[in-house]
């Protein structure tokens, strides 16, 4: 709170500042509060700092950091403790974040989307640090000097605790914006702001203001047979029998025909519009059926049954990961060769069950649609087998990172089947376009 | 002013057409996935019905066909039985299925039937009792948007002209902030703090007061009025009868309330108790006590309060003493106060079970 009686500067004039008429007082952001001191400290403004976060003893155990990880954790030092690190999935980013809490010795926030994440958080820094973790999510709500949250808690929690951390670690941090609401970090004194991610957006947005640029970036490629496992990209065609391409191209057609039409009505409208529209008649109805009709049609056709079956048999014993554009394919994969999903509708205990019995070998595939993408702590696996991949870069790189855990003599394997003359091989094109795009530009940056 | 005309509508029979209608997709659709079923009825009943309304019939279909809880028990085990390693051919699968079948004593069949029994969108849809009739849906949605629409309330208004004596319980049971009273009619009115104008434990007090919803379907004349927020925006709910409920459900056994177990603790200490004195009239005012105590020929009076904030406490009191009351003890639940520190010497703060000595001692 600034006081206006105390204060030789016009509270008006801050960045950020508003009256509040309830308190009677002037309001500025928590996330503004170290930019507020330094101008009230050269200002010559007396004023009263309550803000104070713990100091954490050193009584840490953390394992020797990757060349990559002190690398990337110098990059974030000299931008000033604030930036986004990018690293694969499997790289150990948590690690090079529990570094940076510990270098800077100051009460941490650690930000995370899942449940599963906030268990898995808990207990790595519970292995590193001898003191009580506090959490905040699935029904708990301790609040200790390193404390764990999930978005949803930090939204409800930020503005009671924002003032007790120095260090606020955002993983998943793409999702800053979004699923994770910039008010949260707004409402958050740290002044030191580190985010992690497997896969950095483009610049600028909510993530750029609250926490910071991209500082450190490596891809999948540049750790390859170091700190990652080698592997082996194979796409398989998957070509349509007759009747399925026949179908496929009805399908098609219908949808397209009616596509068409409302784009050349409408020629700004995105999907959710034509939707909109759509739905309002039946020709539109019946479009959205066929697309719905094709799309479920190239999902899971014969030709990927046969080939995923093969695949199975091929690496009969090797951990495998089965991933799938939507959670009806997955489940009819599951029913047809017995093996278990993962989805969100599976509870909790049921997956940790689950994955246990991966971790342990007593199962050797699992399938699943997006809940393996990422916050999910996946054992080791050596194959993947993608039965349909979307456009998405991000997906696609969650999805390789999951069997790039390396391991002695380990060559892991990523096939992705891709039915031919349809839109699967042009995202394969355009990913493939893109990494190679990357590469070009030069790996670490 | 409460306004006549009320932006929420309930269900009735004007919706009896496009609900027939869903529920012949419901018949095309048995034994295929929920899932299918929802794709069919948004496509099929796409400019028939608003969105929210079909959502809202459906959920009612869903709490209608039932059971999953028991569904999910035998799912998960019979997943653990089936699912595992690849079953690469014909032979391996239809073994497996067998296998888990003898354990379980079913066929092979209804054992692959179960594997999703337990999951929203994949279970299969069934009709164990054959096809509901369009207002056995309009009921339960009704009781779904009502009870919405209370748990975003910032008021509530309901008048009853009749035996009230279930709702009144129910009030005093969920300890919820409520002022009775006897309007003009020789009706009972209670006014209802909605969840939304308080500023803590608004969902678990929103839940509670959904409670009070159910019993109106046994009112053959009452109105009520909730004034509540949606995303923002204000809107009204008006209700009063003729309107589709579903019948109440006797209540599932439950423990003993916090008034009973006090009340039992008393007599074991041998003290005069009279379980649910009549109410008192303050002004048109009236109140509840729980209990009469007889203690050194006096009369005490006690309340047992759940939800609660300063205002309301101070009210109550003073309410007490406008009625003559001086002998009176209102125990608090500190759990479900907003401020739980307040002191008077009338309250007595109690978490989860009111102490019984306790008592005894504060009357002394």
């Amino acid at each position: 709170m600034l006081e206006p009686e105390s204060s030789e500067e016009d509270p008006a004039q801050i960045p950020g500042a508003a009256w509040d008429e309830q308190a009677r007082a002037w309001r500025v952001p928590a996330e503004r509060h170290r930019e507020l001191i330094v101008r009230m400290a050269d200002s010559s403004v007396r004023y009263t700092d309550n803000v104070q976060p713990t100091r954490l003893a050193n009584e840490w155990t953390i394992p020797a950091l990757r060349w990559y990880q002190e690398a990337a954790l110098g990059r974030w030092k000299a931008a000033g403790n604030r930036g986004v690190i990018a690293l694969p999935t499997g790289s150990g980013k948590t690690l090079v974040a529990i570094a940076a809490i510990a270098r800077l010795g100051m009460a941490a926030l650690v930000l995370v989307p899942t449940r599963v994440l906030l268990d898995q958080w808990a207990r790595v820094l519970a292995a590193c640090w001898p003191y009580p973790i506090g959490r905040l999510g699935d029904g708990d709500h301790q609040v200790a000097p390193i404390t764990v949250a999930t978005y949803a808690s930090a939204v409800a929690w930020a503005g009671r605790i924002g003032d007790r951390f120095g260090t606020v670690i955002v993983d998943e941090a793409h999702h800053v914006g979004a699923w994770c609401p910039g008010e949260v970090l707004e409402m958050l004194a740290a002044p030191a702001r580190l985010g992690l991610t497997a896969t950095p957006p483009v610049a600028g947005g909510a993530l750029g203001e609250r926490i910071g640029p991209v500082v450190y970036s490596l891809a999948v490629h540049d750790l390859t047979g170091d700190a990652l496992a080698e592997y082996d990209d194979v796409s398989v065609p998957i070509r349509l029998d007759r009747d399925e391409r026949e179908r496929y191209r009805e399908l098609r057609a219908k949808f397209s025909t009616v596509y068409a039409k409302v784009v050349r009505a409408n020629p700004d409208a995105g999907w959710n519009e034509f939707i909109r529209v759509a739905s309002q008649t039946a020709d539109g109805r019946r479009a959205l059926e066929a697309w719905r009709g094709y799309r479920a049609l190239i999902a899971y056709p014969a030709g990927k049954r046969a080939a995923l079956c093969e695949l199975l048999a091929r690496h009969a014993g090797a951990r495998t990961l089965i991933f799938t554009p939507d959670n009806a394919t997955a489940y009819a994969i599951a029913r047809e060769l017995l093996v278990m999903p993962i989805t969100h509708e599976i509870g909790r205990v049921e997956r940790a069950a689950v994955l246990e019995r991966f971790r342990t070998g007593e199962i050797t595939v699992l399938v699943s649609s997006q809940v393996l993408d990422e916050g999910l702590d996946v054992p080791d696996a050596d194959i993947a087998i993608i039965v349909g991949g979307s456009s998405s870069t991000r997906r696609q790189v969650q999805r390789i990172g999951r069997v790039l855990r390396p391991r002695e003599g380990k060559r892991a394997v990523v096939y992705e089947l891709a039915v031919q003359e349809t839109k699967e091989v042009e995202y394969v094109r355009r990913r493939r376009g893109l990494d190679e795009a990357k590469r070009a530009a030069g790996g670490v940056s | 002013m409460i306004p006549a005309a009320s932006e929420l509508r309930l269900f009735d029979d004007s919706d009896a057409g496009w609900i027939g209608s869903l529920l012949d997709v419901v018949e095309r659709s048995l034994g295929e996935p929920w899932r299918v079923l929802l794709e069919r009825v948004e496509l099929g009943l796409a400019g028939r019905a608003h969105a929210s309304r079909v959502k809202a019939v459906v959920g009612a279909l869903r709490r209608v066909s039932g059971g999953r809880a028991e569904r999910a028990r035998v799912a998960r085990k019979v997943r653990s039985l089936v699912l595992g390693n690849p079953a690469l051919d014909r032979d391996a699968r239809d073994i497996r299925l067998a296998a888990a079948g003898c354990q379980l004593g079913l066929a092979p069949a209804d054992v692959e039937g179960l594997l999703w029994a337990d999951l929203a969108k994949e279970r299969p849809v069934t009709l164990p009792l054959g096809r509901p009739a369009a207002s056995e849906l309009v009921a339960f949605a009704n009781l779904d948007r009502i009870q919405h629409a209370v748990r975003r309330a910032h008021d509530i208004r309901l008048r009853v002209w009749g035996d009230a004596h279930d709702l009144v319980r129910t009030v005093t049971r969920y300890g919820l902030l409520a002022r009775i009273s006897r309007g003009d009619e020789g009706e009972t009115r209670l006014d209802v703090t909605g969840p939304l104008a308080l500023f803590h434990a608004t969902t678990i007090y929103g839940r509670a007061l959904t409670a009070l919803v159910p019993l109106l379907a046994e009112q053959t004349r009452f109105t009520l009025d909730v004034r509540c927020d949606f995303g923002g925006v204000e809107r009204w709910l008006h209700v009063e009868p003729p309107v589709l409920l579903p019948p109440v459900f006797a209540p599932r056994h439950r423990g003993p309330s916090v008034a009973e177990q006090l009340v039992r603790d008393l007599g074991a200490a041998e003290l005069a108790v009279e379980r649910d004195p009549p109410p008192i009239a303050s002004g048109t005012q009236l109140l509840f006590p729980d209990l009469a105590i007889e203690h050194a020929g006096i009369r005490w009076l006690v309340e047992i309060v759940g939800f609660s904030t300063a205002e309301y406490l101070d009210h109550k009191l003073a309410s007490y003493r406008a009625a003559g009351v001086e002998h009176v003890l209102l125990c608090v639940d500190s759990a479900r106060s907003k401020e739980p520190t307040a002191t008077a010497r009338n309250l007595l703060w109690f978490r989860r079970r009111i102490d019984a000595p306790e008592i005894i001692e504060a009357l002394r």
